[in-house]
């Protein structure tokens, strides 16, 4: 520090230039940030799910699909036909989108007196006033095997289309083209359409972000200059220290635009992440910068004739502050750097993007915050002693007459700590909070037992939490319930039993009978599933076939004996494009697809019961049957699936390597002691009990909320920290431990307090974001935040004190 | 294509299904700078779906890594009066083989098209609202399959500038729809500027999007069409042609049956 203090000393000029480089360098990066929202991203990556969704995305076209609900009693009208099908028409010729299914443009193969008949279901569009025709349209529709529980709902109540996007688009901007065509031809029409599917949510998020980006910075920042102004009271002391953390903003966003990383719902917290962390380390700089300017050289604030001494203060800062500074800077990096072994991507990255903000924010308080004081009190120092006090009034100790007058008391009675004109200032709430702090101090060591049984209650309060924990990987979990986003997709699940599939992909010889019947059991079992909806396959197409060859005798509604039968039906099947058989069955006849329409929210409620009974389905009907030779189970709900396993094992995984790392960090720089382990124990309660009041609060554990508890060990622990320096220092100087203890909690619970609440207050903001897990991970942060300051004023010192009287007693003290 | 000839009753059978080829034709040859409707006009259509004779046929149908491959068979016959016959046979891959398609066109009559699935063992008559989709499972659809001057007619030629296409100079002719309802918005025609051949016909959906390339070629015959929006290409090619007369009893029911 010493050197790092030197530097600074000796090159403001250069570490301010190259701080002011970079940051231009990073905020070209700001104009190439792009948005990345889509589900596939939080995936976890080379997962067998996520390669068999990649290989039937190449085998059978995209596997995004947007959905459009409709009423039947307004779709079925004359108008509402037309309209549908001008919609259907509308869509097919929409950029990006690879086929529409509606029941506007589907077809059949028929049976007619004469023979066979391909015929589109609708047909002519009933005349504007021919009821009685729609209403007949409505019914064969209706009874249609081809479209009841797929296109039109179970109870006949609404008609669905489906819109499959191309392989390789931005499924998010097709989101968005598709949504406003529908809303015109709904605003033209009259008719209502609910909208929902992946690409859907997708373009909701996108919005959202946007919306969030431009309340929630703004937010962050008008909190955190109110907490500079309530700690400072002047310009400088706002500025310099918000200027640092926006130019740490500024840097880690700008490379995730330099390098292409785009944004996300989980990343677009960042910048109020940084500002509520990082500003803590120019506050720390701030403060210790106006005690040493009033301080002087050690020994002169005594001297009579007191005048500021700036010279060098900035350095003294460096110097005295900087490893403090570096020690809870470098444990909130481990942090939220121990996500980066995640093996989801998006937490990942997170984690690193927020170790990386935190460690620029670190640094630019070390060297440009300091370096700008430097540069000022030079400028102070060229235009003479006379004009001193008017440049130090640019640094906020302002030259007024109650300053004078208080400066000259202070000479008269010189009071070294209160020579502050912020902390003079702040004076009567301070002693009223020093004498709460010492009331506080004073029963914890008077009654531990207190301590104890609180500590073991919430213990015992959060164990019982802990078991109603839930994990949600939902992704329609990010929009609000009352949202239209999140209705139009509750309409859609419970109406078609889901806005996602699951796919069934089978690779072999797909024509044998043997293979396609145990398609077809398979099918017939998994519509049974509770969670799973209708289930559509080659199958359905090869019996519609057999049944349309045979006069519509039902015993004909059947899979063929022999494989050549079924190969010429799908022959005369492939003369009809619109009977969509390129989507369940690859052009070389080797791969097949069953899909499976499934709410996801339905399994998250089962325990996982309903993606369970599926896959033993599909390993007792399918796998190992002769002419199969693999079948891989995947589509969205399975990823989301694999995505929660994912996240509670990372959890667990990055709180263990936040708890090992931060405990190494505190040994090694705190004296090698193993009384610094106590130090983990608030933060060992403030874990627990954050995941003991989601457990109460249904707060389920999500990619979001996930994060929370490994960034509240590196960023709780620093209130440890200053309570275990502090008592350890008082202990040096030869004070008794319950005295030492009493001091430190007066003393340094003032500053912890302070921490606390100012970051909290910082993450409070993201309770006005548009994404609810935002706004859990917001509160939860700020909850953790209360439970360990609270711990290491509490828990820590009753924990210290009795270590300290038990060593001495050993050693035969008294 | 495949010998398009101007003399009506002669073999035009590969032209049935390469139709578009038929768009070079024997006619007219261009004169020094010849107008967008000289140069439709320089391109015989009259003999298309003409003629009578038989072809061996290949249709490659490639999506991505995957690919099928059926070999067809293609009697004709057409009497250039309105009346014409086809037989359509599938040769491979093994499990369609013998699959057959007739369809019979006279005037005054409906038209009839007739399926037989050997697996089935028996035929059953179809409607020809069944063949409207797509060409024998392939990107073609029937109208691109048939492409002819009743084609060009519901459109508006108009002359762009020359262009080289594949290494040939070529005159291009825009064709834009004279009423709605049509399947494009408008078709570029590439036809060269040395023999009158047409070498790429271009697609043009909704908003100018380009939907479908038709690439022509002579020797071997082979016309490619490239489903932009699907991403599937289908390759037509020519392997046999024959033009001599088919005989009467192969577009008979009797014979779909054999």
């Amino acid at each position: 520090m010493t050197r790092l203090a030197e530097i600074v000393r000796r090159y403001p000029g250069a570490i301010v230039a190259v701080t002011l480089l970079v940051t231009a360098v990073c905020a070209v990066g700001l104009f190439r940030l792009t948005v990345d929202t889509s589900q596939r991203g939080f995936f976890p990556e080379g997962s067998p799910e996520v390669e068999a969704l990649d290989r039937a995305d190449e085998a059978f076209g995209g596997s995004d699909y947007i959905l459009i609900a409709a009423s039947s009693d307004d779709i079925f009208t004359p108008h509402g036909l037309q309209v549908l099908k001008d919609l259907t028409d509308a869509l097919q010729d929409a950029e990006g989108v690879s086929s529409v299914m509606s029941p506007a443009n589907m077809v059949e193969v028929r049976s007619a007196p004469w023979g066979l008949d391909v015929v589109e279901m609708l047909g002519e569009v009933p005349e504007p006033d021919d009821f009685d025709a729609a209403a007949d349209v409505r019914r064969r529709m209706s009874e249609s095997s081809m479209l009841s529980g797929i296109l039109i709902s179970e109870d006949g109540d609404h008609v669905l289309t489906l819109v499959q996007l191309g392989l390789d688009v931005d499924a998010g901007k097709v989101g968005g083209a598709v949504k406003r065509l529908v809303d015109d031809v709904s605003a033209a029409s009259g008719l209502d359409f609910a909208v929902s599917g992946a690409p859907i949510l997708n373009r909701s998020s996108e919005e959202h972000l946007i919306d969030d980006a431009l309340t929630l910075l703004p937010a962050a920042t008008a909190v955190i200059v109110g907490v500079l102004l309530l700690s400072f009271r002047t310009a400088a002391g706002v500025l310099l220290p918000l200027t640092t953390v926006l130019i740490g903003v500024v840097w880690v966003v700008g490379i995730m635009g330099l390098t292409g990383i785009p944004v996300n719902q989980i990343s677009a917290v960042l910048p109020v992440v940084l500002l509520s962390t990082g500003s803590a380390y120019g506050i720390h700089m701030m403060h210790r910068y106006y005690e040493e300017l009033h301080f002087g050289r050690p020994g002169d604030a005594r001297d009579a004739g007191y005048v500021p001494v700036a010279d060098g203060a900035a350095p003294r800062a460096v110097r005295s502050v900087g490893l403090a500074i570096v020690m809870a800077g470098v444990t909130t990096v481990a942090g939220f750097g121990s996500n980066v072994f995640s093996s989801i991507a998006r937490m990942r990255e997170f984690g690193l993007l927020a170790a990386m903000g935190v460690a620029c924010a670190l640094l630019i308080s070390l060297t440009f915050l300091p370096a700008v004081l430097v540069l000022l009190e030079r400028r102070g120092a060229r235009a003479g002693v006379a004009r001193a006090a008017g440049a130090l009034g640019s640094l906020g100790v302002r030259p007024d007459a109650s300053a004078g007058q208080r400066s000259g008391r202070h000479t008269a009675t010189p009071s070294p700590n209160h020579n502050s004109k912020a902390l003079a200032a702040n004076r009567t709430a301070s002693e009223q909070s020093s004498k709460l702090l010492a009331n506080l101090g004073a029963a914890v060591l008077r009654r531990p037992a207190v301590v104890a049984v609180a500590v073991a209650l919430l213990v015992a309060w959060s164990a019982v939490g802990l078991v109603r924990l839930q994990v949600d990987s939902d992704f329609a979990s990010f929009f609000d319930a009352r949202s239209v986003t999140r209705r139009d997709f509750d309409l859609i699940r419970r109406e078609f039993g889901g806005v996602d599939t699951v796919q069934i992909i089978i690779e072999g010889d797909i024509l044998e009978p043997a293979v396609l019947r145990a398609m077809e059991t398979a099918s017939l079992e998994l519509q049974q599933v509770p969670g799973l909806g209708r289930v559509f396959s080659v199958v359905d197409v090869v019996k519609q076939v057999s049944l349309a060859l045979h006069d519509n005798d039902p015993a004909w509604n059947r899979i063929p004996d022999t494989r050549d039968e079924a190969a010429q039906y799908l022959l005369l099947a492939s003369f009809s494009g619109d009977l969509g058989l390129e989507r369940m069955l690859s052009l070389d006849q080797t791969q097949a697809r069953i899909q499976v329409m499934a709410d996801s929210t339905m399994n998250a409620k089962a325990g996982g019961g309903t993606l369970d009974q599926a896959r033993d389905i599909v390993g007792r009907r399918l796998a190992g049957v002769p002419g199969i030779d693999r079948v891989d189970i995947t589509g969205l709900p399975l990823l989301g699936e694999a995505m929660g396993k994912q996240i509670v094992s990372s959890q667990f995984e990055s709180l263990a390597l936040a708890a090992v790392s931060v405990l190494a960090i505190i040994y090694l720089s705190l004296g090698r002691s193993w009384s610094t382990a106590l130090c983990m124990a608030p933060i060992a309660l403030t874990v627990l009990a954050n995941f003991g009041l989601m457990g109460w609060t249904g707060l389920p554990v999500n990619l979001v909320t996930a994060l929370v508890s490994s960034i509240a060990v590196g960023m709780g622990i620093d209130y440890s920290v200053h309570v275990y320096t502090r008592y350890t220092q008082n202990l040096a100087a030869g004070a008794a431990p319950r005295q030492a203890m009493l001091s430190t909690i007066v003393y340094t619970g003032q500053a912890v307090v302070v921490n606390a609440v100012s970051v909290a207050a910082g993450f409070i903001v993201t309770l006005t974001s548009k994404f609810p897990p935002v706004r859990q991970f917001g509160a939860l942060i700020s909850f953790t935040m209360a439970v360990s300051a609270l711990g290491a004023l509490t828990l820590l010192p009753v924990l210290l004190v009795a270590a300290s009287e038990r060593s001495m007693r050993k050693e035969g003290q008294p | 294509m495949i010998h398009i000839s101007s003399t009506p009753g002669r073999l035009k059978i590969a032209s049935y299904v390469l139709a578009t080829a038929l768009l070079l034709g024997a006619a007219a040859m261009a004169a020094a700078a010849p107008t967008a409707q000289e140069i439709l006009d320089s391109v015989d259509v009259s003999g298309l779906l003409a003629g009578s004779g038989r072809a061996l046929i290949e249709l490659l149908v490639e999506k991505g890594k995957q690919a099928k491959v059926n070999r067809i068979e293609v009697y004709r016959y057409d009497d250039g009066k309105g009346t014409s016959r086809q037989m359509v046979e599938f040769l491979s891959p093994a499990d369609v083989k013998g699959t057959k398609f007739l369809s019979i066109v006279e005037p005054g009559a409906e038209d009839q098209m007739w399926l037989y699935l050997p697996a089935v063992g028996r035929e059953r008559r179809i409607a020809g609202s069944s063949a409207q989709g797509q060409f024998m499972g392939t990107d073609f659809t029937f109208e691109e399959i048939s492409l002819n001057r009743s084609t060009w007619e519901q459109y508006t030629p108009s002359l762009l500038a020359d262009r080289l296409v594949d290494g040939v100079l070529c005159h291009i002719v825009k064709l834009a729809p004279k009423s709605s309802g049509q399947s494009y918005s408008s078709l570029v025609l590439c036809v060269s500027k040395g023999d009158m051949n047409p070498v790429r016909i271009e697609f043009y959906g909704k908003g100018d999007k380009l939907q479908k390339v038709m690439t022509l070629s002579w020797d071997p015959q082979v016309i490619r069409l490239e489903n932009v929006a699907a991403g599937s290409t289908t390759t037509v090619k020519v392997l046999e042609y024959d033009e001599g007369a088919v005989p009467d009893e192969v577009f008979t029911l009797r014979y779909l049956r054999k």
